[in-house]
């Protein structure tokens, strides 16, 4: 990719008309860097969303629907999933908070629509993490085989608990206590989380509030290190910024809910990143606020040449020579953000140990 | 164009550059590889498929390399993959040719969810399709092969692909594997079967392909009626014994040898059920393959 | 195990079924499974399918349609049954007072 061009999906993320435009041998390309980027039921849902199913080549259509199928599924065995646990933690009676790709789910989000992932994400009290962990033990989950440093290390210093498996099922649950790791020095105040967690109503399901969503996402996506799925992440901050956009508000609350999180860098990023890539339509005045609360550390000379490359669908379509590098770089930045150095460096260094052993044993 | 009119050398030329596409069945594969038996795979094997076009939509775009490693070296190995994903662990670099269909498979089962994929082989007489599903080991692919050797139309040795929205079958003509004895077995059944070259040692022992009739390749575009589903069972001095197996039962097992019944949900259950409908069922065990292929010539009259 | 209780199809779990001959396949789309019931599985469950049934329904509805032995024990039979089918999530089922 060079800079005059973008990537087809990019394109037609933006508007879905010119894929009407497009030739077969284009047609493999935008299919692939969709299935690449794990969008495709997405682009699907775009495609269905603008009424242009009925216009795309058989060939492409294939795949689409296909993924379309999947999709639908997939729901039903989310839906499924949220109902086992929402059994297994009934004996607790807390309201039942879920977080990212199920929030979106269970808050009818267009983010929703189409995405593929593999846990379900709640966020609870860290008061009655260990109640929380007992009850789901009762009704079949395990703690994954985490070695005693992991399990320590988890217990310690991240937002969550290791990740827990239903035995039966084998599908994965995360149980959060907050949003970022406790050693993050942005790391919110939990508690102001819970406090405007939204009701769906007539059941015990609740979300973030929309601004705290798309804060969670924000954060999500710009202090982690895996890119992936990050072309997936930055669509799913695009739809939750247009669908929110119409609420009264939005936007103000959004800028003063960042501050009161401490989320104003992952904010700035959010906004500068979905518009410079997705088009997002955003109030320039919204964008330069958020400039100012956020953007500290770092000017965007040194960010733009990381995140643009890193943040493109992940296909090899789409790479520069220099996209591994920027996202080499933006993994070791999010290992340096969410721990202090003196924290970091003995982690690194027994994760290096723990891999060389293991190099070692598979030499035999 | 059939393969079949391209010079070894062009099609060396073309699997190492951009890669070579061709229509397999439903669907349009290009494959890249600089490995020479891979090349001889094709040739040897593929010769009556078409080739496709630059113009043309390209469903997979595969590759089947070495990786860059010092193993390349000391145990070289190869890798599939699927327009740069990889999805499973390198292979013994003896094992290319059979890697592309093994990966090929995957990538079929996973990506064509319009049909309900049955772990089974299909062959087709007299507008008849019989399905024989079945684990490895169960015989199906020996017997497939036997049959289309006496002039069955192949639609599969492996993959069955039922399609929801009509419940007809289509075909993916491709190489037919064989294992340890069903490579002499057949040799001997039909000395006129072209089978490539043989790999041994690989986790499911030595393994070669059969050349699939060019009639069944020809015909890839035309579906195929359901008529009979089969559990065939390979058992050494077996007679050869057809037992009809209730429906409901047939469903269950169909079920349990589905690559994706669990993402078409209650689509692929109510294809299976149509499919039970439609099709006589029953248990099979036999050890003569010519008494096995007269038996259901004579049900597919 | 309650002694009176009436059996009902559970709401918006998708179920479906495939009937040949006596046999009953059924398709529970939220968990994905399929299961084959046996004999009187599959005619009971093709009676809840119409309405639900009380105990004594179910029972009245077997002795009329099986020859069973004088020996089979048709109260912990329909009970176990009906155990298991709740545990798979095929029916509700209500306890009576």
């Amino acid at each position: 990719m060079n800079g005059s061009s973008i990537p087809l999906l990019n394109a037609v993320f933006i508007d879905p008309e010119i894929a009407l435009s497009l030739d077969l041998p284009q047609w493999s390309l935008l299919i692939r860097q969709a299935r690449g980027a794990n969008v495709l039921p997405r682009l699907g849902h775009f495609f269905e969303a603008a009424g242009l199913l009925g216009q795309i080549p058989a060939k492409a259509l294939a795949h689409i629907q296909s993924s379309l199928i999947f999709a639908r599924r997939f729901e039903r065995s989310l839906q499924w999933e949220i109902t086992c646990i929402e059994a297994a933690l009934k004996p607790l009676d807390i309201p039942l908070v879920f977080l990212k790709g199920s929030a979106y789910y269970v808050a009818g989000n267009i983010a929703a629509q189409g995405r593929i992932f593999s846990d379900v994400d709640i966020l609870v009290p860290e008061a009655i993490l260990p109640d929380v962990e007992i009850a789901l033990i009762k009704a079949g989950w395990m703690t994954s085989n985490l070695d005693a440093y992991d399990q320590k290390y988890y217990r310690q210093w991240m937002h969550e608990i290791p990740p827990m498996r239903h035995l039966q099922r084998q599908t994965s649950i995360d149980v959060h206590h907050n949003i970022l790791p406790k050693t993050y020095k942005f790391s919110p105040d939990a508690k102001k989380l819970l406090a405007n967690i939204v009701n769906k109503p007539g059941t015990n399901f609740w979300v973030l509030a929309p601004e705290d969503r798309v804060l969670h996402s924000a954060t999500h996506l710009f202090h982690g290190g895996e890119f992936e799925q990050g072309f997936r992440d930055l669509s799913d901050l695009d739809l939750l910024l247009k669908e929110f956009a119409h609420q009264e508000n939005f936007w103000l609350k959004l800028l003063q809910r960042a501050e009161e999180l401490k989320q104003q860098m992952a904010l700035c990023y959010a906004l500068r990143y979905t518009h410079k890539i997705l088009n997002t339509p955003i109030p320039p005045e919204i964008i330069n606020t958020a400039n100012k609360q956020g953007n500290t550390v770092f000017s965007f000379t040194f960010l733009d040449p990381l995140f643009l490359p890193a943040l493109q669908p992940y296909h090899n379509s789409c790479n520069s020579p220099w996209t591994h590098t920027a996202r080499f770089l933006l993994f070791i930045r999010s290992h340096w953000l969410k721990m202090p150095p003196n924290l970091l460096i003995p982690h690194l260094l027994k994760k290096t140990l723990k891999q060389f052993d293991t190099f070692l044993k598979n030499q035999h | 164009m059939k393969l079949s009119t391209f010079s070894k050398k062009a099609i060396i030329e073309s699997l190492n550059s951009d890669g070579l596409a061709l229509k397999i069945g439903l669907f349009n594969v290009k494959l890249s590889s600089p490995i020479t038996a891979v090349a001889e795979h094709l040739i040897c094997l593929y010769g009556a498929f078409d080739t496709l076009h630059a113009e043309d939509f390209i469903d997979f775009n595969v590759a089947i390399e070495a990786p860059l490693s010092i193993r390349r070296y000391l145990r070289p190995q190869v890798n599939f993959s699927l327009d740069g994903f990889i999805p499973f662990k390198p292979l013994p670099y003896a094992q290319a040719a059979a890697f592309f269909e093994w990966g090929l498979n995957w990538c079929i089962s996973g990506n064509s969810n319009q049909f309900l994929i049955i772990h089974a082989a299909v062959v087709e007489l007299n507008k008849q399709a019989f399905i024989f599903p079945g684990a490895p080991g169960s015989g199906k692919s020996t017997l497939s092969a036997a049959m289309v050797c006496r002039g069955w139309r192949l639609l599969s040795d492996e993959l069955t692909l039922l399609c929801v929205a009509d419940g007809l079958i289509y075909p993916v003509p491709r190489p037919i594997s064989l294992k340890n004895q069903s490579l002499d077995i057949i040799s001997q059944f039909s000395p006129d079967a072209v089978i490539g070259s043989i790999v041994h040692d690989t986790l499911k022992g030595s393994v070669g392909h059969m050349r699939p009739p060019d009639n069944s390749v020809d015909f890839s575009a035309i579906p195929a009626q359901p008529a009979k589903v089969i559990f065939p069972k390979f058992k050494l001095g077996a007679n050869t014994g057809l037992i009809p197996l209730s429906k409901g039962k047939t469903l269950l097992k169909l079920a349990e040898n589905c690559l994706n019944y669990s993402v078409l949900g209650l689509d692929g259950f109510n294809a299976l059920g149509q499919l039970c409908d439609a099709s006589d069922c029953y248990d099979f065990s036999y050890s003569d393959l010519d008494e096995a292929v007269a038996l259901f010539t004579e049900l597919a009259v | 195990m309650f002694k009176n209780y009436t059996v009902a199809l559970p709401k918006n779990a998708g179920i479906s079924c495939y009937f040949a001959s006596d046999e009953c396949v059924v398709y529970h789309e939220l968990s994905g499974k399929t299961h084959l019931l046996d004999e009187m599985g599959g005619f009971l469950y093709k009676a809840i399918l119409e309405h639900c049934l009380t105990r004594p329904q179910l029972l009245a509805h077997c002795v009329a349609t099986f020859e069973l032995p004088v020996d089979f024990d048709l109260e912990a039979y329909l009970d176990k049954l009906i155990f298991d089918y709740e545990n798979l999530g095929l029916i509700e089922v209500m306890e009576n007072y």
